[in-house]
Formats: C-alpha cells, sequence, structure tokens
C-alpha cells in the first residue's frame, strides 16, 4: 500500500512537474520570437546598421526630435511595421490552424488547405481587376475589405457543410480542396481579363507580402487578436476535451455544437484579418500548430498559446530569409512560408500514414 | 461526494420510457419501455449486433434526439442543459480515439475541466483526485504515459478512469471489456460491481453473456430494437431466447453460488 502512495505522489508531482516544463516552453518560444524580431528589425536592403536600428527606435520613443530623417523612415515606417505585421501574422494564422484542426479533427486543417486564402485572393482580384467593392469603403482598404469578407464567407461555407449530416473530416477536406481549385479558376478566369497593370498588382497580391504593412493594420489586427485569443483560451478545456471525441466531450457537459460553432467564428476572424493585410501566407496556419503539438502536446491551455508564438516565429524567420536569400531583394513572404511550409506538409502526411 | 445530489438524490431511478430514436430515417429503437433502473445493481444491455444496445445508451445519456420519456429521480433529462445533466449521466463510447498527444493524467484531468460539475475544488484537489481514481483503476503506474503510446486495453482502462472521475449518479458504459484480456475483465467488472454497490446506477453495454451473468443483477435482452426478456440473468437467459435472438443452439450450466455459464454448441443455419 504505502509503495501505492509513493506512486501516486510520483504521479501528481511528474504532472505539475509537466506543466511546469509547458509553462517553461512557451516562455523559450517567447524569448525566440523575441530574438527573431529583432533580427528583423536589424537585416534589411538598405545599409542601416544593427546598432543604427536599435538607436533610432530608442531615440524614436524618447527623442524623436534627434533622428536622422532617412534612418528614421527605413527603421519606423518600413521595418519595424513590417516585423510587427510578421508577428501579428504569424501569430492569428497559427492560432486559426490550432483552432480548426481540433474542431475538424483533421490534422490537414489550415485556412491556406480549406481555401480561406484562396477566398480572400478571389475578393481582392474583384478590387484590383474589376473595381468591385463594398459600397462605402474607403479606397485604402477596399482590397482588404473585399478579401476578408471573402475569406469570412469561405469559413462559413465549411461550416455549414460541417454541419451537414454524415460529412466527416475526410469530407470537409475534399470540398476544402475542391474550393481551393474552384475559387484559384475565378482567380485565373480574371487574371485572364485583367488589364496589365492590374495583373501585376493581382500577382503581387497574390503572392503575400509584408510590403503592404502600415501602423493602421498592425491596430486593426492587434485588437482583433486581443479581442479573440481570450474567448480562445476560455474554451481551452473544453477543446482539449473535445479532441477524445464528440460523444465524449458531450458526455463531460460541453455544448459540442456552440464551441464548434463559436471556434469557427473565431477562426473566420482570424484567418481573414490576416489575409486580407498581407495576402496570401501559406502553411503557417498548418506548420505552426504542428510544430507547437510537437513540443507541447495537446492541453490546449499551452497548445494554443504555443501555436501563436510557433507561428510568429515561424513567420518572423521566414521574414528574415526573404531579406537574405537575394542581397538586397525583398522577396514576397509567402513564397518563403511556402517553400518551407511544403516540406513540413509531405512529412506531416508522411507521418501520418506510418500512424494509421 | 458530489454536493450536485441536491437535485438528484443517491438513491433516484432511472426511467425509460416509450422511446424512440432513429438514424435518419431507419428506425433503431422503437417505444422501448424499461423497468426502472435502480441505483445500487449492475445492469446489463445485451443482444445480437445491430440490436440497438448502444443507440440506447446514447440516447439515455443525450448524444442522439429522441422522442419519449426519460426521467431520473423526479426531474425531466430532456428539459436538462448539456452541463446539468453531465453532472449526473456519463457516457463512455466504444473506443479512445488514437493519436491524441495527451498524457493519461492530462485526459482524466480534461474530463473534469471540461464542464463545471456542481462542486467546486482547487487544482491541487483535482489533481489529487485524479491520482486517486488512477489507482483504484489500477494504472497509477501509466499515469504520465503518452496515450498514442497505450495498447487498445489500456486506453479502455484509461477511458473508464475518465468516467469514474466524474463521479456521477448514473455510469453508461458501452463495452468496457472489448478491449481486455480476461484477468482485465474481471477487475474492470468487479470495479463497475462495486461502483454500483455505492450507489449508482450502472447500465453496461456486453456481448459476453456469462459476463453478463456474473456480474448484473439485472439483464435486459434487446433484439430489432425492442426488449425480448428483462430481469435476473438465470430468469432472462435461457435457450430458447439464445436460439430466438442470437440464432445460436446452446446450453446454460450453473455453477455455484448462482452463477450461470453459457455454452454455445452451434449455430441455427
Amino acid at each position: 500500500m504505502s509503495n501505492n502512495v509513493d506512486q501516486m505522489q510520483r504521479v501528481t508531482a511528474g504532472y505539475r512537474q509537466l506543466v511546469r516544463k509547458r509553462a517553461a516552453i512557451v516562455l523559450l518560444l517567447s524569448v525566440a520570437c523575441l530574438g527573431a524580431f529583432l533580427l528583423d528589425l536589424v537585416i534589411g536592403p538598405s545599409q542601416v546598421s544593427a546598432v543604427e536600428s536599435i538607436s533610432a527606435i530608442w531615440n524614436g520613443i524618447f527623442s524623436p526630435a534627434t533622428l536622422d530623417p532617412s534612418v528614421s523612415v527605413i527603421i519606423w515606417e518600413v521595418r519595424l511595421p513590417h516585423a510587427i505585421m510578421a508577428l501579428l501574422v504569424g501569430a492569428a494564422l497559427a492560432l486559426a490552424g490550432a483552432e480548426m484542426q481540433t474542431i475538424l479533427n483533421n490534422p490537414l486543417a489550415s485556412p491556406f488547405t480549406l481555401g480561406v486564402s484562396s477566398a480572400a485572393t478571389l475578393g481582392a482580384a474583384l478590387a484590383i481587376v474589376l473595381g468591385l467593392g463594398i459600397p462605402g469603403v474607403s479606397s485604402n482598404w477596399v482590397i482588404s475589405a473585399n478579401a476578408f469578407v471573402f475569406a469570412f464567407a469561405s469559413v462559413l461555407l465549411l461550416q455549414g457543410m460541417a454541419r451537414l449530416r454524415g460529412t466527416g473530416a475526410e469530407t470537409l477536406v475534399l470540398l476544402g480542396i475542391a474550393l481551393v481549385f474552384t475559387l484559384n479558376a475565378l482567380v485565373g478566369l480574371l487574371q485572364f481579363v485583367a488589364a496589365e497593370q492590374s495583373l501585376q498588382q493581382l500577382v503581387f497580391w497574390g503572392m503575400g507580402s509584408l510590403a503592404r504593412s502600415n501602423w493602421d493594420k498592425i491596430q486593426v489586427l492587434s485588437i482583433i487578436l486581443l479581442a479573440v485569443v481570450p474567448f480562445s483560451m476560455s474554451s481551452s478545456w473544453k477543446m482539449t476535451a473535445l479532441r477524445m471525441g464528440d460523444d465524449r466531450a458531450r458526455s463531460f457537459g460541453v455544448n459540442v455544437g456552440r464551441v464548434r460553432f463559436l471556434s469557427l467564428l473565431r477562426v473566420s476572424i482570424l484567418a481573414a484579418a490576416a489575409v486580407a493585410f498581407v495576402g496570401t501566407v501559406g502553411f503557417i496556419g498548418l506548420v505552426g500548430p504542428h510544430i507547437a503539438r510537437m513540443l507541447i502536446g495537446e492541453d490546449h491551455r499551452f497548445l494554443l498559446p504555443a501555436s501563436m508564438l510557433t507561428g510568429a516565429l515561424v513567420m518572423s524567420l521566414s521574414s528574415v530569409a526573404s531579406k537574405m536569400i537575394v542581397p538586397g531583394v525583398m522577396i514576397p513572404i509567402g513564397i518563403v512560408t511556402s517553400l518551407i511550409g511544403v516540406p513540413v506538409f509531405f512529412a506531416l502526411i508522411l507521418r501520418k500514414r506510418e500512424a494509421v | 461526494m458530489s454536493d450536485s445530489s441536491k437535485v438528484i438524490s443517491r438513491d433516484s431511478v432511472l426511467k425509460v420510457e416509450g422511446i424512440s430514436a432513429s438514424y435518419g430515417k431507419k428506425s433503431i429503437i422503437d417505444n422501448l419501455t424499461l423497468t426502472p433502473i435502480r441505483p445500487g445493481i449492475v445492469t446489463a444491455l445485451v443482444g445480437p449486433n445491430a440490436a440497438g444496445k448502444s443507440t440506447l445508451l446514447r440516447s439515455i445519456a443525450g448524444l442522439i434526439p429522441i422522442t419519449g420519456k426519460l426521467t431520473l429521480g423526479d426531474s425531466d433529462l430532456a428539459r436538462m442543459s448539456h452541463v446539468e445533466r453531465a453532472k449526473h449521466i456519463t457516457f463512455m463510447p466504444q473506443s479512445m480515439p488514437q493519436g491524441i498527444s495527451l498524457s493519461v493524467f492530462e485526459v482524466i484531468l480534461s474530463a473534469l475541466k471540461a464542464s463545471p460539475m456542481g462542486f467546486s475544488r482547487s487544482d491541487e484537489e483535482l489533481h489529487d483526485h485524479v491520482t486517486k481514481v488512477l489507482d483504484r483503476i489500477g494504472i497509477v503506474d501509466i499515469g504520465l504515459r503518452p496515450l498514442n503510446e497505450l495498447s487498445g486495453g489500456q486506453r479502455q482502462m484509461v477511458s473508464l478512469a475518465q468516467v469514474v472521475a466524474r463521479d456521477p449518479h448514473v455510469l453508461l458504459l458501452d463495452e468496457p471489456t472489448s478491449a481486455l484480456d480476461l484477468k482485465h475483465q474481471v477487475k474492470v467488472m468487479s470495479l463497475v460491481h462495486s461502483l454500483a454497490q455505492e450507489g449508482r446506477a450502472v447500465v453496461v453495454v456486453l456481448h459476453d453473456l456469462s459476463l453478463a451473468s456474473r456480474w448484473a443483477e439485472n439483464v435486459v435482452v434487446i433484439d430489432g430494437g425492442k426488449v425480448v426478456a428483462e430481469g435476473s440473468p438465470e430468469s432472462a437467459i435461457t435457450p430458447k431466447l439464445l436460439a430466438d435472438v442470437y440464432g445460436v443452439e446452446a446450453r446454460i450450466e450453473r455453477c455455484g453460488a448462482g452463477r450461470i455459464n453459457v455454452i454455445v454448441d452451434s449455430a441455427i443455419s
């Protein structure tokens, strides 16, 4: 009996240690994010050194008058917004991906794989090529607003499909793929009829780039994240329970339909906002949650923040890479994330095959 | 242990009256009524494949829409919210899904944290509670192991631990012994029996009739969505019933202590 008591104490202590370890991993990821962010700030095509960059930020906050105007513009209007936007977009996409994967019970679910990005591109294309937009939206925001509305609609469509009786997780992914192809064809059609200048604009939009970042967009995306994250966190235990199947979760008192609906609502807002501001950024929403899950497991109290941090980290590092691959040129970040993401995607599919 | 007994007292009886359930247009159970299910005893739900056993259990658990009346004590279960109902009734599905990156401890803790349970405990108390349940089920040694690395039988024990941890008045267990070896079958059934003796109503779907007659005081035989026999194992399970319902030629042997053994000779073609 005393042996059992020993063992019981070991298990309780072991669990508490596990929790501390997970909190430590979240902390480490935050530090890594900060590191990547600083790196992202000091690297760029213009010859502003690391020391100059840091002091430009310092002076910009404490004594703006002393700032060299050319350095000030580079740091305050280019690098800082880009670097912050990279973190925010990475966090938003990865949180959306993590929630989608749990709620749809599908490891391959993400805003990119289920057509949310493609829908946003179609919305943007309508604005760019045909000048179609939501009435009353100012011309600065019309592309983003269109992208948002289309992305949001695509998630609602998926949600409607998911609610149909007998629609399993596999069906949903197939629907998502069908959606991607259909939307891409429509975008192709618009590209075909587009004038040369709008074609160029559209192609760049589709690539996904941080170059569109500005302080207004940062403000909007920050507010969205701050508003959504508390709701995600407050349903983290319910989502953990949901991982063990609908019946089980419901029998534990989880209103599964409600949890799923509210989560997909959050996903729509996060994914649509992120894509609307920077265009198509593939695979962050897929890869971020997977890396986080490998690091930290599926207790959603830790998985959700870890996914956000991993997404932000990968995005920030991709931003650094996008400036370093070709010296003096900033490659659109969507290209970089896809190049990194595709091999990871394949690895995940192969790993899943083995597990079955 | 639980304060939720304010509404549902420990001697509350579960009544299933005239319930029907269907998947789409296909009727699975039709106007089914059971003798009131008393707490303190184990009720075994047996019957051939596709008889509607799991559907009946899921109906009682509130997982599928039904018509008819379900009451626990004086309370109409249909009028309860998800959270309220889950305080009194917990359902254990047949299988625990694979590919989940959680430790056994977390799996059980999540069953407690998923919804308020009518009593508040600090995290420390919950952790101690989880460990006690692990010990009671006899799986404290795998408490920190990842669910992914466990065998089917071990996962089934973890699944049972989730239900036991919630300490409900009514336990609905769908084939809790299907993946277990002989020793663990006996361990689980004796645990199920003692859970009932502590004053809970336990309904358990079983395929093994000998196991059902050994551990259950009450046996309900279902075929084609209807109750075909009900009562003590000795009265419910007869050679005629086995021929009618299962289509097998079988003998019933009485062993010591009033237990019966079912010996199947052949299938009736």
